[in-house]
């Protein structure tokens, strides 16, 4: 039973609809992106092991020696692989809360919990960005041209995981001001 | 000081069932059922309303005070 009920806007369904196949479509994307890393991780390794050379010919290595590149790549493609999985655990995080929107009452104290969930990951999401940002800058200059994770610190990234808070402890009101309405008669 | 609910008692008096009120006010019997057995946080005026219309009562009739804590 939806206790929106009629309450919904026009159009409310499709909007849930359409988020949830785009929340599940991102999820696969990032499964997939993380099924490439790893990967392309198990090759680093193997390469580090000795047991196959990569094919960078040695005119374009820079002046850096394979353990360096090898070492940054690695560093840059595990960072990557937990940040895309933080990122598929949020849009999982994301979908269970569009589905309760969608199904019953969105103000139930476990989408705030969800919504605590978001948070702490886009902070670790940061955090991992300065550590492996930090970490390169330890490799020599020229590695950098060539390798990123793509993920730094940013104030927007940040301001984004305090409103995700912020919203957390609204649903949290609201889940509470909902228990509050049910006992009344 | 806690409020009591006093809507069996008045049933009682009036050899009323909690299905005999809620066909008379627009309330259903699972709300009913939470407001006589003490279970209800709030009751709303219109819902007091229509019950004392329906018992020919007063609100005093229906609800009470008594010393003790609520929860």
């Amino acid at each position: 039973m939806n206790r929106w009920g009629d309450h919904q806007m026009p159009g409310t369904h499709h909007l849930f609809t359409v988020t949830r196949g785009l929340l599940r479509i991102a999820t696969l994307i990032c499964l997939f992106l993380i099924a490439v890393l790893g990967l392309a991780l198990g090759a680093m390794t193997l390469a580090a092991a000795g047991l196959f050379q990569l094919p960078i010919p040695a005119n374009e290595m820079g002046g850096l020696t394979m353990a360096q590149i090898l070492g940054a790549g690695s560093l840059a493609l595990g960072a990557g692989t937990i940040c895309i999985a933080l990122v598929a655990w949020m849009f999982l995080l994301a979908s269970r809360i569009v589905d309760t929107a969608s199904h019953g009452d969105p103000f139930v104290t476990q989408n705030a919990d969800r919504l605590n969930h978001i948070g702490f990951l886009l902070l670790a999401i940061q955090l991992i960005g300065l550590a492996v940002d930090s970490a390169l800058n330890m490799f020599p200059g020229k590695i950098r041209d060539h390798v990123s994770i793509g993920f730094d610190v940013s104030a927007t990234g940040i301001l984004a995981a305090l409103l995700i808070f912020v919203l957390a402890q609204i649903f949290r009101r609201g889940s509470e001001m909902r228990a509050e309405l049910e006992g009344t008669v | 000081m806690e409020i009591i609910v006093k809507l069996d008692d008045l049933l009682h008096d009036r050899r009323m069932t909690l299905t005999d009120l809620a066909a008379k006010v627009d309330i259903t019997l699972a709300n009913l059922s939470i407001l006589k057995t003490g279970k209800a946080k709030a009751i709303r005026f219109s819902t007091l309303a229509a019950i004392c219309t329906a018992l020919e009562c007063q609100p005093g009739d229906i609800l009470a005070a008594e010393p003790g804590d609520q929860d």
